[in-house]
């Protein structure tokens, strides 16, 4: 094709443009760096513009854990008129409910107010290494041409470590990465829900609905779904344990699912996103590499839309609205950081003094063995430390993001996008750290106490909360 | 990004999934070719997805021009009640109006069930060339870079990236860095169509009617048929006085149109075409990606003013933005044959024709400025298969946007239905070469009359229309 290789050179590099990437790059530049902003796709947001409530931002206490990047994104989703709020389940988990449409307007806006230089639909393709073991850049491939990336820092916002791959880190490869069989998210969207009459049949027929595992939501599960009524949303989580699914799944009116989430997306559209959970006909590796999808799972988008109007009331007027494009990964490899978080730390809400990032969601780990649930220690929250954003075997290369340096238990808490965008957050402060003149080259030089200074006072939540 | 090439190899490759790709690749795999689909995104569609019209399935009088794989993929979607209808806009042309959403399940089941493979998230980046033959591409993705040869490649990627990559010749825009503007369709729900017609009955000096001479009906008989339609199909005119007066005092971004399309079976959603950003060489992806900003701006903007000063639009609430930027004009390969301006505009027939375009000449400007010639007598014109072959490439086809046209004709031919005809074509012609497995098939040497009798076998309209 003899496309001429053309070279150009920025502070930061942040390569992938979901919850993480927009947030490490906005951070970086707002800080003084020039950074470039590399994803593959057409729109900024990944994730975020799915649907699904944005998970791991307040505590099952109902703390905020995160600030600074996460809150200026879910003010530019209200300017957007795209902003419902926390939303508890009154089961485990508080949640932020945004409009997945304003969501995509809200990441662009951020970033170009920043003066990210974005580039879309372009591709990675080999990352540039020195004998010292830094990295030099990023080579990327799009319509254009072939550019070489010159970087003083590079961030790996790619969700599966793609950079650090190239470059040769050590990873982590879960069971899922290697082909075995993993339930898979399927997200689309309703509009028109009634969300009194689907409230008034939760409180007539509650034994449908999962409610009250934490036990600071209320006093006993009658309370957690009065509660769940009272907050008057469109949130509530129908289980196979009710007779509703578990009927409907035994007559093949539904697949096989233990759940079908309800989450609010518009007010003004009275939309809701249904998450549920289908095992697909081909295996994860081949979702997360190639994005089959569609072609397997249509089936159930209509079947389980057809079950819900037919079945849950206030859906009764209810229609397919949107779908996504693309099916939730939930894991596929983790980079091996100068720290490894850990199941453990994460159960027993571990502070550290090295905490850049807070973390909170539930342990939540989908494999062969079932489906596995745990509350954060008294509903707080845990700390993540610098080095596991920062990958081992290089000198200048930060992770944020889905793969992160953590084991298999704490990267089902840590993956949620609240703490991907606290993440980004951090890694684009210590990269715009490290560009300034005369700072240090190396990521184990930096001014830890300076970065969580500076954090800080950018809105950061640090400390001061359980 | 490893290292390493795995290889696969097909009868045929088709790159790009938009409505060229998806008929090239279907009529391909259903005509016994193994056929795969290759696109940079995570999902198959291109345009279908975004709320625009399918133009040129009907010519001006009404007689439909494009069959085959449209009435297959149609037929899904009305399964799926996706289907909204097709319908004059007493302005000059038919549009068939569906719904993007769906349409996502109905493009991924008609791929599905005519078996055609899919690789999607995966970029061509090399072409390998050999004499005058295409031996392969090397495609980019998270698994690393994969050879995939074959015996026949069809370029729909819109921009004749694969055609170029070859060597092919081709023209850009007018040549002097002139191009159709790129647009950000979005869509509004919550819309009052009694309203919004009732605004146009009382105002019809906002809309454009009756453009086309051959109607021979005036601007008051238009406006009675369109009103009895029944549909929130309105085209606001700039040289009206609501929009010219907003862009005129800085409430409106200038703009040639506002369109209104309906999207949904209910009538309560609409697609708003209206947005555009001038002169922008969309394979120049910086300055692509560049225009993001701009194009949510306007989108923003444009939402904010219908809502106050279009009727019907009151209670209309934002529902959210196309999966990708809509380009209209890049590359316009160099065939064996090349369409011209004045055969569209005199409806000239051809014994060779494969397939037909019937949409007017639409060329989009800068600001205000748009070019409208219609077909004459409301008829439809031939396009041969010399158009569709890149000259000097023997085992390639070009289909869609790409074909080889000067920029008259490509203003006309460049729209979805008539992309879809030329898919069907090449995809067609593809697997008859390939079905006398003679080493090395050349796509120019499938003979004419028995690939037009297969079309016409299969429902594709080569014959009997005006």
């Amino acid at each position: 094709m003899n496309w001429q290789m053309t070279e150009t050179e920025t502070d930061v590099l942040v390569v992938g443009g979901g919850a993480a990437g927009i947030a490490a790059a906005t951070t970086a530049a707002r800080n003084g760096a020039r950074t470039i902003l590399v994803n593959a796709g057409p729109i900024l947001g990944g994730e975020l513009n799915y649907g699904a409530p944005v998970d791991g931002c307040l505590t099952a206490r109902g703390e905020w854990a995160v600030g600074g990047f996460a809150r200026d994104f879910f003010a530019a989703c209200e300017k957007y008129d795209g902003y419902i709020g926390p939303v508890c389940d009154y089961r485990a988990l508080n949640l932020v409910c945004i409009d997945p449409e304003a969501a995509k307007l809200a990441a662009i806006d951020l970033v170009s107010r920043a003066d990210v230089q974005v580039l879309m639909y372009t591709f990675t393709d080999q990352a540039v290494v020195d004998d010292d073991g830094r990295i030099q850049g990023v080579v990327v491939r799009n319509k254009r041409g072939r550019t070489f990336i010159r970087a003083k820092t590079v961030i790996d916002a790619t969700d599966d470590g793609d950079i650090a791959v190239a470059m040769g880190c050590e990873m982590m490869v879960s069971d899922a990465a290697n082909g075995s069989a993993q339930s898979e998210s399927l997200l689309f969207r309703m509009s028109g829900v009634d969300t009194g009459r689907l409230l008034d049949f939760v409180k007539s027929a509650p034994e449908n609905f999962g409610a009250m595992e934490y036990p600071g939501f209320a006093e006993d599960a009658a309370a957690a779904i009065a509660g769940l009524v009272k907050q008057g949303q469109p949130k509530v989580l129908l289980t196979s344990d009710g007779p509703l699914l578990r009927d409907a799944v035994a007559d093949g009116r539904m697949y096989p699912t233990s759940w079908v989430a309800v989450s609010p997306t518009s007010t003004a559209r009275r939309e809701v996103s249904i998450h549920t959970t289908v095992v697909p006909d081909v295996d994860a590796t081949e979702i997360a590499r190639e994005g089959v999808a569609f072609d397997s799972l249509h089936e159930q988008i209509s079947m389980c839309a057809d079950f819900l109007q037919r079945s849950l009331p206030g859906f009764e007027e209810a229609g397919l609205s949107a779908i996504d494009p693309f099916v939730g990964i939930r894991e596929t490899r983790q980079v091996v950081g100068d720290y490894v978080l850990t199941g453990a730390d994460v159960l027993s809400g571990k502070k550290s003094e090295d905490g850049v990032a807070k973390g909170c969601h539930e342990l939540d780990v989908h494999d062969t063995a079932g489906h596995r649930r745990e509350n954060v220690k008294d509903g707080g929250s845990y700390d993540i430390p610098f080095g596991c954003l920062v990958a081992r075997d290089a000198r200048n290369l930060l992770v944020a993001g889905r793969s992160l340096s953590a084991d298999r238990e704490a990267h089902s808490t840590a993956r949620a996008m609240g703490s991907c965008m606290a993440m980004g957050q951090a890694a684009g402060t210590a990269a715009a750290m490290l560009s300034e003149p005369g700072s240090v080259s190396d990521l184990r030089g930096i001014n830890l106490a300076g970065l969580r200074t500076l954090l800080k006072e950018q809105g950061a939540v640090l400390d001061g909360i359980s | 990004m490893s290292n390493s090439l795995s290889h696969r190899h097909h009868d045929v490759v088709v790159i790009g999934g938009g409505s060229a790709g998806i008929a090239a690749a279907s009529a391909a795999a259903s005509n016994g070719a193994d056929t795969l689909l290759v696109d940079a995104g995570p999902m198959v569609g291109g345009e279908l997805l975004s709320g625009i019209p399918i133009d040129g399935c009907l010519n001006t009088r009404g007689e439909w021009i494009v069959g085959g794989f449209l009435n297959s993929l149609l037929d899904d979607l009305k399964k799926m009640g996706g289907f909204v209808g097709a319908f004059f806009d007493w302005r000059t042309i038919w549009v068939v109006c569906v719904d993007p959403e769906r349409m996502k399940l109905a493009v991924a089941h008609r791929l599905r069930e005519d078996g055609a493979k899919l690789l999607l998230n995966s970029f061509v980046d090399e072409v390998v060339t050999d004499g005058d033959r295409v031996t392969g591409i090397v495609v980019l993705n998270k698994s690393g870079r994969t050879l995939i040869t074959a015996d026949i490649f069809l370029d729909c990627s819109g921009d004749g990236d694969v055609a170029a990559g070859a060597g092919a010749d081709y023209q850009r825009g007018d040549g002097k860095g002139v191009f159709q503007p790129v647009s950000m369709v979005f869509r509004m729900a919550g819309v009052d169509t009694g309203r919004l017609l009732d605004f146009a009955r009382d105002h019809p000096d906002n809309l454009a009617l009756g453009e086309n001479e051959w109607l021979n009906k005036s601007r008051e008989e238009c406006l009675r048929e369109l009103i009895a339609l029944g549909y929130p199909k309105v085209f606001l005119k700039a040289d009206g006085p609501l929009m010219s007066k907003s862009i005129a005092e800085g409430e409106l971004y200038p703009t040639a149109l506002l369109a209104v399309i309906p999207v949904s079976a209910d009538l309560r959603v609409v697609a708003i075409n209206s947005t555009r950003v001038a002169n922008v060489d969309a394979t120049d992806t910086g300055a692509l990606s560049a225009t993001m900003p701009s194009l949510i701006d306007q989108v923003w903007n444009c939402q904010s003013f219908v809502q106050k000063r279009v009727p019907g639009f009151e209670e209309a609430a934002f529902a959210g933005i196309a999966p990708r930027i809509g380009i209209r004009e890049t590359r316009r390969i160099v065939g064996e044959e090349t369409l011209q301006g004045d055969d569209v505009l005199n409806a000239v027939k051809r014994d060779d024709g494969v397939a037909k375009g019937g949409h007017h000449v639409d060329v989009h400007g800068d600001g205000t400025d748009q070019l409208r010639r219609p077909v004459r007598d409301g008829g439809s014109y031939d396009i041969p298969l010399g158009c569709l072959l890149p000259k000097g490439i023997e085992n390639m086809g070009v289909a869609g946007r790409c074909l080889s046209a000067d920029r008259v004709a490509h203003g006309s031919a460049r729209v979805m239905g008539t992309c879809i005809a030329m898919g069907q074509a090449v995809g067609t012609a593809a697997a008859m070469v390939c079905e006398s497995n003679v080493p090395k098939p050349v796509l120019g040497d499938v003979p004419l009359p028995a690939l037009r009798d297969r079309l016409v076998s299969q429902g594709a309209i080569l014959d009997g229309t005006h």
